[in-house]
């Protein structure tokens, strides 16, 4: 064998050496090039040689770290098994000895041929074969140098496994809580009563949980990947959706994200369902995803809608109680017939004017056609009496809203109607009655019932006087503004008149 | 296997290969059938499927440049050799190029033959390759490491002379390239293999190699090298032209400790100078070239003949399975070559030896040795006896 041989197996060996970064390979690539160029069928490494002495029997026990080409000691690899001390301790050595590999374990136990090579200070490289391989080479010495930097090169790989066991162990201890996280996500995305749907920045469907399945009837399969607008939104929708979702996709932002609104959604099977809609916002991959939750307020809009119409049904029952009420007081005076009725006409349209709630407008409706029920407590023939009445008589008359405001008090309204009525007569300057209020002490719709009470009963005849008319009346309260009458209420009524065309209705 | 367990068609007829597969049959319910085809008859695989088919028998077989028949190459015909009981095959298409998809399918390998092995025999894994798949030796290490000494390896390579692709494996259904045909034989004691090749001193290293690549030479383009020792070492002035021409009789050897030399047959040559042989070489490999190598025939032969004996004891009236280099039939010539078969026949005293051209064939010259991928061998082996 020529020199250049010899050297090149050397370097082949070492290139085999460098080229590894784990401890495994690297002692499986070592044994595989070594049983290639030796002719030796198989062979192990053990890494840890016990310090001990052999036991009586001459045997170690020690761990096999690698094996190669015999079927019973790669299956013993990672085990700690019995080897005789001979065979593993000792300067590098080529032989056969039947006796010694006979005690190997069994059925590793029929080599006869060995080939022992110290990894320099970390273990033992043993090859196996039945007969001695013919060679010329001087195995024993060739691969010292071989050896020397394999020991070097198993240590950096341990170093090496060791770093990347704990960069996996790391790795292994977040995917283990990430897919905690995740399990507990998905018990509560799947037990949850509200649709969680989260789309891309395309508006493509990307998560859609069990909740989403059965208030919109479409699995999960059926939709991811979709365009999100085309399969839930309503048409006339969709175009201010898909406007609104191409600002959403570059900036996370829109109308709707951060709020909830309540909305028409279509279901699967082709019907609307009312639904409440919470938007919010998440940047995914550098990509905006917006997430929704989504709850059926079906049976919320149904039992809405009920109580609105039962409502709606006792509101007009009370209109009518109230309304039949001020008929009774007004078919007691001829004079006054119809009066509230206007009262109410024209207190509506000056709290529109003035842009009031409809809540207030309604209250204020209210009183109005009650504000005189109070005289159901006074004489008719007072009520009916042509001419000036006495002071007594006057005093009867002025008790009305003190007892309208007996009569209603006991009623529940969601409006201060009781109060209106007991104001309707109390002037901003404290002349009014019967509490004398001044004027941040009498409520709005008192205010505006006042101004509406003093303009139709001046318009109108009574048995005491034929009907001022229109003018009177508004000059009435244009002079009086400020000091009886709020300024803003008195404007108002003047400009309905003058500007809006208001007349009363029979 | 029982006696009379092979036999060669001259002709493909329906009717005498139904015949006889009946015959079989009547006598092994279980059997199926090993079929050896030549390359000429590559068109016949489906009809012969048809025909297993129709006598509901088990069916694996390849494709060879051509067949090795009584000392002679055939280039028409058909070999069937007959299992008894059909053993566990597998046919693997499409196999990585890769080291890590090699060490994949060599542990898909593993497990699926673990699983077949019983604990008591001996076992042979044949392997039949298509020649054409670059990484065998790599295959072969891996499955070394999955399988170790609990098998014997034997193989060869399937496919064409002019190595282009060509569906060579087959079974029942399928006909596949690219891929491996998995034979487990138990109880089966392994094969001998044999070159004779020598060895001369003088030594190279393929400095840069990629799989069955060799790209570098003493860190020079490969073909140039190549082409300065040839003509150093027997004035032959090798060109692009008559490459292959010259290829066959200047093979690469693979030098190991033992003397032991692994031929590698150059068989192609790429356009930047890289040479293509049928069977991986190591990265600084030491190779020598194998100037017009002389072949020790009687060495060769006796080696084979003394393997199988040493095996499973004399040969006489037995049935013998041989591969026979087709990069060997071209570097001795075909007289030669024939000669070899003829002679092998008359050492052993065989009743039939069949057999095929091969592109490479796998083994080890020891008993349980170190499975490994060699060209310009004889692989031979009882198929009468486990």
């Amino acid at each position: 064998m020529e020199h250049g041989y010899i050297l090149s197996i050397l370097y082949e060996m070492a290139l085999v050496i460098g080229g590894e970064v784990s401890v495994k390979p690297l002692l499986t690539r070592m044994l595989q090039r070594m049983l290639y160029h030796t002719s030796f069928p198989a062979g192990f490494v053990c890494l840890a040689l016990p310090p001990s002495s052999a036991d009586s029997a001459g045997m170690l026990e020690v761990r096999i770290d690698a094996a190669v080409g015999d079927y019973e000691l790669a299956g013993l690899i990672g085990q700690t098994v019995r080897l005789p001390a001979q065979l593993l301790r000792g300067a590098a050595e080529r032989g056969e000895d039947v006796a010694l590999l006979a005690t190997l374990p069994e059925k590793v136990n029929r080599y006869k041929a060995y080939l022992r090579l110290p990894i320099d200070g970390q273990g033992v490289v043993v090859l196996l074969a039945p007969h001695l391989p013919d060679t010329d080479l001087p195995l024993t010495q060739l691969f010292q140098p071989v050896m020397a930097n394999l020991a070097k090169a198993i240590l950096l790989c341990s170093y090496h496994d060791a770093y990347t066991g704990s960069l996996i162990a790391a790795r292994d201890a977040s995917q283990l809580a990430l897919a905690g996280s995740e399990e507990k996500f998905r018990a509560i995305s799947a037990a949850a009563l509200d649709a969680l749907i989260m789309v891309d920045n395309n508006s493509v469907l990307v998560y859609w949980n069990p909740a989403a399945e059965r208030i919109l009837g479409y699995r999960a399969d059926e939709v991811l990947g979709k365009p999100l607008h085309q399969l839930l939104t309503p048409q006339r929708y969709q175009s201010s959706a898909i406007q609104g979702f191409n600002a959403f996709r570059s900036t996370g932002q829109g109308a709707m994200i951060g709020k909830t609104i309540e909305i028409e959604a279509l279901h699967k099977d082709g019907r609307e369902i009312p639904v409440e809609l919470s938007i919010s916002s998440l940047k995914l991959n550098e990509h905006w995803h917006a997430v929704g939750i989504l709850r059926d307020i079906s049976e919320r809009k149904e039992a809405e809608r009920e109580r609105l119409v039962g409502q709606q049904k006792l509101e007009k029952a009370l209109m009518q109680i109230i309304e039949t009420i001020a008929a009774t007081v007004e078919m007691r005076d001829a004079y006054t017939a119809g009066h509230q009725r206007r009262v109410a006409q024209l207190a509506v349209a000056i709290a529109k004017e003035l842009q009031l709630s409809e809540a207030q407008v309604e209250g204020i409706h209210l009183a109005g056609v009650v504000h005189d029920v109070g005289k159901i407590r006074v004489p008719a023939e007072i009520l009916s009496k042509p001419g000036k009445l006495t002071e007594t008589e006057f005093r009867l008359i002025k008790e009305h809203s003190q007892s309208g405001y007996e009569i209603l008090k006991s009623i529940d309204f969601p409006w201060p109607i009781a109060k209106i009525v007991l104001q309707h007569h109390e002037r901003l300057d404290g002349s009014g009655y019967p509490q004398a209020l001044r004027s941040d002490q009498i409520l709005l719709e008192a205010k505006i019932v006042a101004v509406a009470d003093v303009v139709e009963s001046m318009k109108s005849h009574r048995p005491y006087r034929p009907g001022l008319g229109l003018d009177v009346a508004l000059e009435e309260i244009a002079q009086n503004k400020d000091t009886l009458f709020d300024p803003t209420v008195v404007d108002a009524c003047i400009r309905l008149f003058r500007e809006r065309g208001f007349n009363f209705s029979n | 296997m029982n006696s009379t367990s092979i036999h060669y068609f001259p002709s493909l007829d329906d009717e005498v290969i139904e015949t006889l597969l009946d015959s079989w049959k009547t006598t092994y319910p279980l059997m199926g059938v090993f079929a050896l085809l030549p390359e000429a008859e590559q068109g016949e695989v489906e009809w012969l499927q048809s025909v297993c088919a129709r006598r509901k028998v088990a069916l694996v077989g390849a494709v060879f440049p051509a067949l090795v028949e009584n000392g002679e190459f055939r280039t028409q015909g058909l070999w069937l050799l007959r299992f008894d009981s059909m053993p566990y095959v597998a046919l693997h298409e499409n196999l990585p190029h890769d080291a890590v998809g090699a060490a994949r399918v060599a542990e898909q390998i593993g497990i699926q033959i673990r699983a077949q092995i019983n604990d008591d025999q001996q076992v042979t894994l044949f392997l039949l390759f298509d020649a054409l798949v670059p990484n065998i030796s790599t295959l072969l290490d891996e499955l070394y490491l999955q399988l170790a000494n609990r098998v014997h390896y034997v193989g060869a390579n399937a496919g064409s002379e002019t190595f282009q692709p060509m569906p060579c494996l087959f079974d029942n259904a399928r006909t596949i390239q690219n891929g491996v045909l998995l034979m487990l034989l138990q109880p089966h004691l392994g094969a001998i293999l044999a070159h004779g090749y020598c060895a001369p001193p003088k030594m190279i290293s393929a400095t840069s190699t990629e799989g069955n690549r060799i790209r570098q030479i003493d860190w020079r383009p490969a073909f140039e090298v190549y082409q300065e020792l040839v003509r150093a070492q027997s004035g032959v002035e090798v060109t692009r032209e008559n490459f292959y021409q010259h290829a066959v009789h200047f093979p690469f050897g693979i030098i190991r400790a033992n003397h032991e030399v692994l031929v590698r047959i150059p068989v192609a040559l790429e356009e930047d100078g890289s040479l293509f042989c049928v069977g991986e070489v190591p990265a600084n490999a030491v190779l020598t070239l194998l100037e017009a190598p002389k072949i020790d025939s009687q060495h060769t032969l006796q080696t084979l003949v003394q393997g199988l004996t040493g095996l499973n004891g004399e040969l006489v009236d037995s049935e013998i399975l041989l591969f026979y280099c087709a990069g060997r039939r071209l570097h001795l010539g075909l007289e030669a070559a024939s000669n070899e078969l003829r002679q092998f026949a008359k050492l052993t005293r065989a009743t039939s030896i069949a057999g095929a051209l091969s592109l490479g064939e796998i083994g080890s010259s020891l008993q349980w040795g170190y499975p490994l991928f060699h060209n310009a061998a004889l692989v031979v082996t009882r198929w009468d006896k486990g």
